[in-house]
């Protein structure tokens, strides 16, 4: 296990030497950033990196604004004294929570039961106030005490800096060995080969594919609801 | 170390992937790199569906006969209108004509939404109408399907408005752009391979957003659930069918 920049960096320069550095073909500053875009790719295939965003419920709001860092949406679950999650909440559309009362948004209890979402996880607001990714939440609560949401999902964790709203800061991003050496690497070579040698870099890509999928079946194939392989 | 976060990271890394940069702009300018960008985030708003918008509004008396909403490089289409914290439900004009000729000038609480024979939408802003015309003051809420702001090199700490992980997406399909147009630096098969990678990441941004709901549905056909289940367990009440 070792950091994602640097393990995948060193591996690439490996693979690729006297092409990578200072006044070479491809800076380090460069190959890094396609190392994040490799990472953000490598997560999204394998859909095994999990992590939690806790979400303090306020008196009478239903809307909450969700993290940046999610792919996906597993699980909300509820703690009417912000650390006991013994309640879990069903998803559902606008549509549906229609079919079960036409007036939702203006209904109150002691403990939400539904959540719907508002654009799709991990939509970045764009810095204007224009926050499109959001949980609603039914019923909200009159009075929210020191109740908390716990949302769990797929998540891309921060490279490099931490990420201050998240249950536990994801430190800089790591990986097993072998994970960076069939997903990641492949990845960035197949972006610096695609100018000059698309074939190669084709190549490159279906390397990257099934190093994802290799990952994914180890790590997920022993739950029978999630299907193992990419498209299955 | 950029975050693939802002519309400044995407230009660093694609002027970095060219051998150029933005002071130079020997290969590309950022007018450029900008009309590209924009032209791509309305491709992935109008094939993926990402993103919502609530748009809340005062709806007063006599009111309801064109409204607007517009947003960014454009508004795809309306998913949800609200009165009063209700949903109300979309109808034709054919329908309306089919009640009563004089539809146009009933009023009281609006109960359905009409978009066809309404005005063109302009690019940036669709139009409905609302049934009967507002005969008090109501609360309006419209849900709809947007694309992104417009992305601009000259603000460029602006976040662009997609999930990060999907961000670099961005890169690969300036770099497709970039490698298609008519310069020296033409490149078809190049352009292709960049395309087929932003393809990739529309895709998977279209089922992340059509099955947000449902973790299980991400690598299926998934349904959208956006919209109703059809699960008409949904409609029993708790008590169970009354008999009569």
């Amino acid at each position: 296990m070792s950091d994602v920049v640097t393990g995948v960096l060193a591996k690439v320069k490996a693979d690729m030497p006297d092409l990578i550095g200072t006044n070479l073909r491809w800076s380090d500053a460069l190959v890094t950033e396609l190392i994040i875009a490799a990472d953000r790719a490598t997560r999204d295939k394998c859909e095994v990196h999990f992590a939690a965003q806790t979400i303090t419920l306020a008196d009478d709001t239903i809307t909450y604004d969700l993290s940046q860092n999610f792919i996906s949406i597993e699980k909300v679950e509820f703690a009417l004294d912000g650390a006991n999650y013994d309640w879990s909440l069903k998803s559902m559309s606008m549509s549906d929570l229609d079919s079960i009362s036409r007036s939702w948004r203006t209904q109150r209890s002691a403990r939400p039961d539904v959540y719907t979402l508002l654009s799709t996880p991990g939509v970045q607001d764009n810095g204007d106030g224009v926050v499109p990714s959001q949980i609603i939440i039914y019923p909200a609560m009159t009075t929210a005490g020191s109740a908390t949401l716990l949302v769990t999902g797929v998540m891309v964790p921060a490279v490099g800096a931490y990420v201050a709203d998240l249950v536990t800061p994801l430190p800089a991003a790591v990986m097993p060995e072998d994970v960076q050496a069939k997903c990641h690497v492949p990845f960035v070579k197949a972006i610096l080969y695609a100018v000059e040698s698309p074939t190669r870099a084709a190549e490159e890509w279906q390397n990257f594919l099934k190093g994802c999928e290799a990952e994914r079946n180890r790590f997920r194939s022993q739950f029978t609801e999630f299907p193992a392989r990419m498209g299955g | 170390m950029a975050e693939f976060s802002t519309y400044g990271d995407i230009v660093t890394t694609v002027y970095g992937m060219i051998r150029d940069t933005a002071t130079s702009r020997r290969l590309a300018s950022t007018d450029q790199i900008d009309i590209w960008a924009n032209s791509l985030m309305s491709e992935l708003a109008e094939h993926a569906g990402y993103m919502d918008l609530t748009v809340e509004t005062t709806l007063t008396s006599g009111l309801g006969a064109d409204i607007s909403v517009a947003a960014g490089l454009g508004v795809m289409g309306i998913t949800r209108v609200e009165i009063d914290d209700e949903a109300i439900e979309p109808i034709s004009t054919r329908q309306l004509y089919a009640n009563s000729r004089s539809w146009q000038e009933q009023t009281g609480e609006p109960r359905y939404y009409y978009m066809d024979s309404m005005r063109a939408s302009t690019s940036d802003s669709v139009h409905f109408g609302l049934w009967p015309l507002a005969g008090a003051s109501y609360d309006l809420r419209v849900v709809v399907n947007r694309a992104s702001d417009e992305l601009d090199y000259a603000s460029p700490a602006d976040k662009v408005m997609l999930p990060l992980w999907a961000t670099p997406g961005l890169v690969w399909g300036i770099l497709s752009k970039f490698y298609e147009s008519e310069s020296r630096m033409q490149n078809l098969k190049a352009a292709k391979f960049y395309r087929m990678l932003f393809e990739d990441m529309m895709t998977r941004l279209r089922v992340r957003s059509y099955s947000r709901l449902n973790l299980q549905k991400a690598y299926g056909q998934g349904r959208d659930t956006r919209f109703p289940s059809g699960d008409f367990r949904l409609l029993i009440p708790d008590a169970g069918i009354p008999i009569p």
